[in-house]
């Protein structure tokens, strides 16, 4: 049947095995000729991506949560340009769904100047934002190849504003959720489908900017791609495009030949299934066989129906991507390719690899998580050949505000909050981790905006926003710190504000080696409040951090503890919420940090007294900053004793903490404790003694 | 008619381009970082001595002196400014050290931060302990949501002066919109704290230096103008006192990043930085102006940089809105030149990960120990040595002969890279030539094509050291037809501050709905349009009248960044009118901004029902000053260059199949009308020029040379 429901197609991330065609095309390629056209078509797509950039409306621009890549014939990712990784890998799904079911189909077909707009999150592998146009390359009525750009539209129309509901019940309150559909003929988008997509959501002006955007992108690409396919030939293009993906996948093989082979395992919790705080867990088994990766999703939770609380598989092996490409395999092509020496293997009907009418929206937070749960296994797989790239995870909660309404202006506005893209970065082996550093999905491109220009054109009044004291993970090298933030609804009668995110009862990020893992993470609403009063006379107690308006509680009204993640909820004008964004694992143990970086921490306000003394075991002059190094010393050493009297043999508290199990209610969604099995899965990659999804 | 002299410093050389008429004199002297103003009496020397003059009848003789300074580029990179204090807004004082987050990647390649296991943040200018917050607040209309209160300040101020700060910053929120509360704060300190007391301290506020929107680079613009004022003009004062005591008595005037030159006291130290390139470009305008040539990229090779700037329709008008200073972003208005890291000392490698494929870049062997060539100790290839094996590149001509150039050294450095991949030293090279300009090439056409403009209907201006040897490729590389190569290219900074007007930028953020979206109505509070303009205006008077001039001999032109509502990025355009004063104007504005965005982004992408906004409004004011151009030097004579041909040797060219003896000439001895028909190689004493087949040199009656690919 035209058009149908197809599973089959979301597993096929990995490269697809090379055409005879393509095969003869990349016979005769030389590696550094390669190089210089492959650096040609690197420009374009640039040039494509920052086109998306300049043009778009959405918050998403500003993160980075954009690209612009080329795709083989058959649909794999050939030459890519993005600021979140994941972009590098994923698209291919959706070309390929074009290829298999509209190439052919009479009453759509594949024509030059067509472009196909895509956001199905089980066939893309990510949420409903993510919005894609592609576009068939043709020279001479031959497809050559695709082309595509994506950026993270804000506002879909789904059961909340900003594109991610955290209170969604199915696939079906997410909003709008397109195959492919055919939005451009002969180079003329259709007005008829921008005309409904627009009554489709909260902000149809930022719909259309951004699918603009997308279009003059694509235009771009497709004029710079045509002269150097009329230059090369159809022919070299063909077997180039293949080329750059075959030698990605070479050279991350042998790069993981150089790593110790075994077995590692490592499990991240999830505290929130849609707006209920239960326990859900990624369980990652990592095997390293000579030069390939298996990963092993066996022991994850069961996928929640009816709950925000899932990922289709194809997101969850993408966003792997973002650790590998930015930190293992930095110096090397963004591509499909760097998957193919990686394979996993996800149990069905997981959180992992859910079905296709569970609710997608929160798939971040399985991101998240996943690509935690990897990074630490890979962690363990690298030390022994290069332990100077031992790191600890930056926060991973996708912590931030969810908003919707009518601004100061009248105009409407829809989005998530910029703080996101605020997270403190992890330690290293060597290093402190970098404070407020970035996002850690697009770490090159994503920034947290500045407070100007966020009122400028929302309804908000900043109270404060600067380093969040205390959120990293304490070490000897300590996490870098995340942001922290209060924001008064201002000038409009109200709005409505929510959260996205989890890590409010748990730590994400953990420590190394003795490092600390990193606090979680409260949210705080105040309605009724006397702020404006308070605003109005220049009240000194007004708080300027997070720990002053906790502790002093100075500002009158009712407090609601509310918590990543939480409903949009109506706010009025006075009403503050007050979030933070998370800081990264330390690395080592805190009493073995030198205590002048402990005074140094202390006089940028990135720690607290009660840290520098509880913590790290630091005696000293509160005004001076002064180290006295002799009762430090002192502290410290006698801290190592009381350890020792504290401690247990290993066998001995695996025996208690193995009788520890959480609640019923906690594990309502967790699955078979202490750690669910299956007997059906899906695979992504060759699994030595599977064929292809079974 | 006196000397006018233009001094440009580098990192390796300062470089002198002084002209009298139409007559010239160049000179290059070592950059002496130490104290620059000892190279720079150096080279005024070597100049005066080229004439036949003294110093100081060289001085008498000299009616401006224009300046491209490193100095503030110098007191960044060494953290050598004052001990400064930040006043801000209470809860905002980590502002500055949160950067926007991505902090750790401004101001260094893009190749130096794709490990993201490795970054780092750079240390501050001002440390947090001498940041202070005040408790105020205005919001984003600028009204005072939280009034000021003054003992607050003083106990702020207090705590700054005993922690031995010399010069306050003071920036607070939305301070562009209102700067009462800033006032405020520098009137209770100029009270409280006397000049007897603060000596020269200065303080600076971020509503006066820039007001524009974002906190975060308003702080950074007023923070690092502070931080190089106070050395800047303790340098700059003695240097004017020297050249005094030697007879110097007329102005220096100082290049800046916007493309023009002012005296020293109309100069904000912070508009010096990035000068010389600027200068280059601006040189190329007038070069290319005077023959006819509108559309130029402006290609500056150095040893280990290649910098790009665009001449469009005839114009410089291509900005840098949140240029990168050191390490710090901010939000002057500089003239944009893109970087990266390519040039002559540029190292060659293998990539074992990619199937041994060669890059070129972006490590450079820099002047030490240089290229293997140079045999001061560098092993690696460079572009420079694979020059010297494909044989473009005279080693015993290199500098004019000053410098003997190793060639078996660089064969070595060749054979040992190649003999990885099973390659002799010249394939070697010959490929080390095709990545680097395809590099260069591919980075010139992004630049162009960015701006929304075809490639091929680009001149590439080759200047630098590095430039002309590459200068076909490069062109090849970017889809262009056509290069010139100027005869002044070596010091191509200095020679561009010769051509340089005074020219000051004024500018303020005032969010304005030329096209309401939510209301669907046009703009119609014309007066407070023209009052923001009127305010500028008067700031470019002042300044001027200040300058010796008088308003009359000013050109104005208005410049809005503009977006669609929403967008997030602005895209400027030159306003068609300075005022406006009915619906058909504020339509005219609408129309000129989708037009020019149509151009860029094509048609398809306008949006003007989704709102039109102007978010910045720069006014630029332009006086134009005598300086020297290019003239016409002699009739068109023989086309043959018999005259300028010194010999031959033996150069590689691919298209031919190998090495083949190639005609060298002699640059200086070509005379207009001269046509060399690649391949063909020309020296001069500070570069060589590689004409390839299938390219024509004509050496034009002003004496620079044109190339163009035959057809």
């Amino acid at each position: 049947m035209p058009g149908a429901i197809d599973y089959e197609i979301s597993k096929r991330l990995h490269p697809e095995p090379p055409t005879e065609e393509e095969l003869e095309y990349m016979k005769d390629i030389e590696p550094t000729s390669a190089g210089i056209l492959l650096h040609k078509l690197h420009t374009i797509t640039s040039e494509g991506n920052e086109t998306l950039v300049k043009l778009g409306a959405s918050t998403g621009c500003r993160w980075g949560d954009t690209a612009a890549a080329i795709y083989t014939r058959s649909g794999d990712s050939a030459v890519c340009a993005s600021g979140l990784y994941f972009h590098a890998v994923l698209g291919s799904t959706d070309v390929k769904y074009i290829m298999k079911y509209w190439v052919n189909e009479p009453s759509v077909g594949v024509k030059p100047g067509d472009a196909f707009f895509c956001n199905m999150p089980y066939i893309r592998g990510t949420h409903p934002p993510d919005m894609a146009i592609y576009a068939p390359i043709f020279y001479k009525d031959k497809l050559v190849c695709w082309i595509g750009a994506v950026v993270h539209t804000g506002e879909c129309g789904a059961c909340e504003p900003g594109g991610m509901p955290s209170g969604s019940r199915s696939m079906y309150e997410e909003g709008l959720q397109v195959p492919a559909l055919k939005i451009a003929e002969n180079y003329r988008l259709k007005e008829d489908v921008i005309n409904y997509f627009n009554h489709m959501v909260r902000d149809p002006r930022a719909m259309t900017l951004d699918i603009k955007a997308r279009m003059a992108c694509l235009r771009v690409m497709e004029k710079r791609l045509l002269p150097v396919i009329e230059k090369v030939s159809p022919e070299h293009m063909i077997g180039i495009l293949r080329y750059a993906i075959q030698i990605t996948g070479e050279a991350a093989r042998k790069r993981i030949s150089q790593w110790t082979d075994g077995k590692y395992s490592f499990v991240q919790f999830i505290d929130a299934v849609g707006i209920l705080q239960r326990l859900t867990k990624v369980a990652v088994t990592l095997e390293k066989k000579g030069d390939h990766l298996y990963f092993d999703y066996e022991g994850t939770s069961p996928e929640v129906f009816d709950r925000v609380a899932n990922s289709p598989g194809t997101g969850v092996v993408g966003v792997n991507t973002v650790y590998l490409l930015g930190h293992l395999f930095y110096d090397l092509p963004h591509n499909s390719g760097i998957l193919e020496p990686m394979s996993f293997k996800m149990p069905q009907g997981t959180i992992v690899n859910a079905s296709r009418e569970s609710p997608k929206a929160g798939c971040a937070y399985v991101h998240e998580a996943g690509s935690l749960a990897v990074q630490y296994v890979l962690q363990n797989v690298v030390y022994a050949a290069s332990p100077e790239r031992t790191e600890c995870a930056g926060n991973r909660g996708f912590d931030t505000l969810s908003y919707g309404g009518v601004n100061q202006y009248g105009e409407p506005f829809a989005d998530a909050g910029a703080e996101m893209n605020g997270i403190g970065f992890g330690a290293r082996s060597y290093k402190d981790g970098v404070d407020v550093a970035g996002a850690y999905f697009a770490p090159m491109t994503s920034e947290p905006g500045e407070v100007e220009s966020l009122e400028s054109h929302l309804p908000f009044l900043y109270l404060y926003r600067g380093f969040h004291q205390d959120s990293c993970g304490h070490g000897r090298y300590r996490g870098g710190v995340g942001m922290d933030y209060a924001v008064k609804i201002h000038a409009v009668p109200g709005a409505a504000l929510g959260t996205w995110g989890f890590g409010s009862k748990i730590t994400l990020s953990q420590g190394i080696f003795g490092g600390y893992g990193v606090p979680a993470l409260p949210f705080l609403a105040i309605s009724g409040s006397n702020l404006n009063e308070m605003l109005r006379t220049t009240d000194p107690n007004i708080p300027s951090s997070a720990r002053m308006l906790y502790q002093e509680q100075a500002i009158k009204g009712h407090y609601n503890l509310r918590g990543y993640p939480c409903v949009a909820e109506p706010t009025r004008e006075g009403d503050l919420v007050a979030g933070g964004t998370g800081g990264g694992g330390g690395y080592g143990d805190p009493i073995e940090r030198d205590p002048s970086l402990v005074m140094k921490d202390l006089e940028n306000g990135t720690i607290s007294h009660w840290a520098a003394k509880n913590v790290y075991k630091v005696i000293y002059d509160e005004i001076r900053f002064a180290v006295d190094e002799e009762k430090t010393n002192s502290l410290r050493e006698q801290e190592r004793k009381d350890r020792k009297t504290r401690g247990k043999k290993f066998a001995e508290f695996e025996k208690e903490w193995a009788k520890k199990k959480p609640g019923d209610e906690t594990l309502e969604f967790y699955g078979t404790w202490p750690a669910p099995s299956y007997e059906s899965f899906d695979y992504f990659g060759h699994w030595p003694g599977v064929s292809v999804n079974g | 008619m006196g000397y006018i002299v233009n001094v440009d410093v580098g990192g390796t050389f300062m470089d002198f381009f002084v002209a009298k008429g139409n007559k010239y004199v160049t000179t290059k002297v070592p950059t002496t970082a130490y104290e620059l103003g000892v190279g720079f009496v150096r080279g005024l020397e070597e100049c005066a001595e080229k004439d036949g003059q003294t110093l100081e009848e060289f001085l008498i003789d000299t009616d401006v002196i224009k300046y491209c300074t490193t100095i503030g580029t110098n007191i960044l990179i060494e953290h050598t400014g004052p001990k400064l204090g930040l006043i801000t807004t209470r809860g905002f004082e980590d502002t500055i050290f949160i950067g926007r987050g991505r902090q750790w990647a401004d101001g260094l390649p893009a190749s130096d931060v794709q490990d993201v296991t490795s970054i780092e943040k750079p240390v501050p200018l001002i440390p947090r302990n001498l940041v202070v917050g005040v408790r105020e607040r205005i919001d984003y209309a600028g009204n005072i949501v939280m009034p000021l209160v003054r003992e607050d300040v003083l106990e702020q101020l207090r705590y700054l002066v005993d922690q031995g700060v010399r010069g306050f910053v003071v920036s607070l929120l939305w301070s562009f919109i209102n700067p009462e509360h800033e006032r405020q704060i520098r009137a209770i300190i100029e009270e409280e704290f006397p000049e007897v007391y603060l000596g020269n301290m200065p303080v600076i506020l971020s509503s006066e230096i820039s007001p524009k929107e974002g906190e975060y680079v308003r702080t950074m613009t007023a923070i690092v103008n502070a931080y190089i004022h106070i050395g800047f003009v303790e340098q700059i004062s003695a240097l004017c006192s020297d050249l005094l005591d030697r007879g110097y008595k007329k102005p220096l005037l100082l290049c800046d990043n916007v493309g023009g030159c002012a005296k020293v006291a109309r100069t904000r130290a912070i508009a010096t930085y990035g000068a010389s390139p600027v200068s280059g470009l601006c040189g190329a305008a007038r070069l290319c102006g005077g023959i006819g040539l509108p559309n130029v990229v402006f290609c500056d090779t150095g040893g280990t940089s290649f910098d790009i700037g665009l001449i469009t329709d005839g114009s410089i008008t291509h900005y840098d809105l949140y240029p990168t200073v050191d390490r710090w972003r901010t939000q002057i208005t500089a003239i944009k030149i893109a970087s990266i890291g390519a040039g002559g000392g540029s190292i060659a490698w293998m990539n074992p990960l990619l199937g041994n494929r060669l890059e070129v870049g972006p490590a450079s062997a820099r002047s030490m120990p240089g290229p293997a060539c140079y045999d001061l100790g560098g092993e690696n290839a460079t572009v420079t040595d694979a020059d010297v094996v494909l044989g473009y590149v005279n080693p015993d001509y290199f500098l004019d002969g000053k410098f003997k150039l190793n060639k078996e050294k660089a064969v070595n450095a060749l054979k040992a890279l190649g003999d990885k991949s099973g390659l002799d030293e010249v394939t070697t090279a010959m490929m080390i030539k095709k990545v680097v300009d395809a590099k260069m090439g591919n980075e010139i056409f992004k630049e162009v094509a960015l701006k929304g403009y075809e490639p091929s209907e680009f001149t590439v201006f080759s200047g630098g050291g590095a430039g002309p040897g590459h200068c076909c490729g490069v062109a090849a590389g970017s889809e262009m037809k056509r290069v010139i190569v100027p005869p002044m290219s070596s010091v191509a900074g200095a020679y561009g501050a010769s051509t340089l007007d005074v020219i000051h930028s004024y500018e303020r953020s005032r969010n304005t709905r030329l096209f309401d979206y939510a209301k669907g109505a046009y703009f119609s509070d014309f007066e407070m349009f023209n009052s923001i303009i009127n305010e500028l205006r008067e700031l470019a008077v002042r300044d001027i009248i200040l300058e010796g001039f008088i308003e009359e001999q000013a050109a104005f032109r208005l410049e809005l960044e503009m977006r669609y509502g929403m967008q997030w990025r602005y895209t400027p355009v030159e306003s068609p009118l300075l005022f406006i004063h009915n619906t058909d104007d504020v339509k005219k504005v609408c129309d000129r901004f989708t037009e020019e965005f149509s151009r860029m982004y094509s048609a398809e992408a306008a949006f003007p029902q989704g709102g039109v906004e102007v978010e910045t409004y720069r006014l630029f004011v332009h006086l134009p000053l005598p300086h020297f151009i290019l003239t016409e030097s002699e009739a068109v004579g023989t086309k043959t260059p018999k005259a300028a041909l010194k010999g031959q040797r033996d150069a590689y060219w691919e298209k031919l199949g190998g090495f083949k003896l190639t005609d060298i000439y002699q640059w200086n001895l070509l005379r207009a009308g001269n046509v060399i028909e690649g391949p063909a190689v020309i020296e001069s004493e500070n570069t060589t020029v590689v004409i390839e087949p299938d390219w024509t040199f004509t050496m034009a009656p002003e004496l620079y040379g044109m190339i163009t690919y035959n057809q």
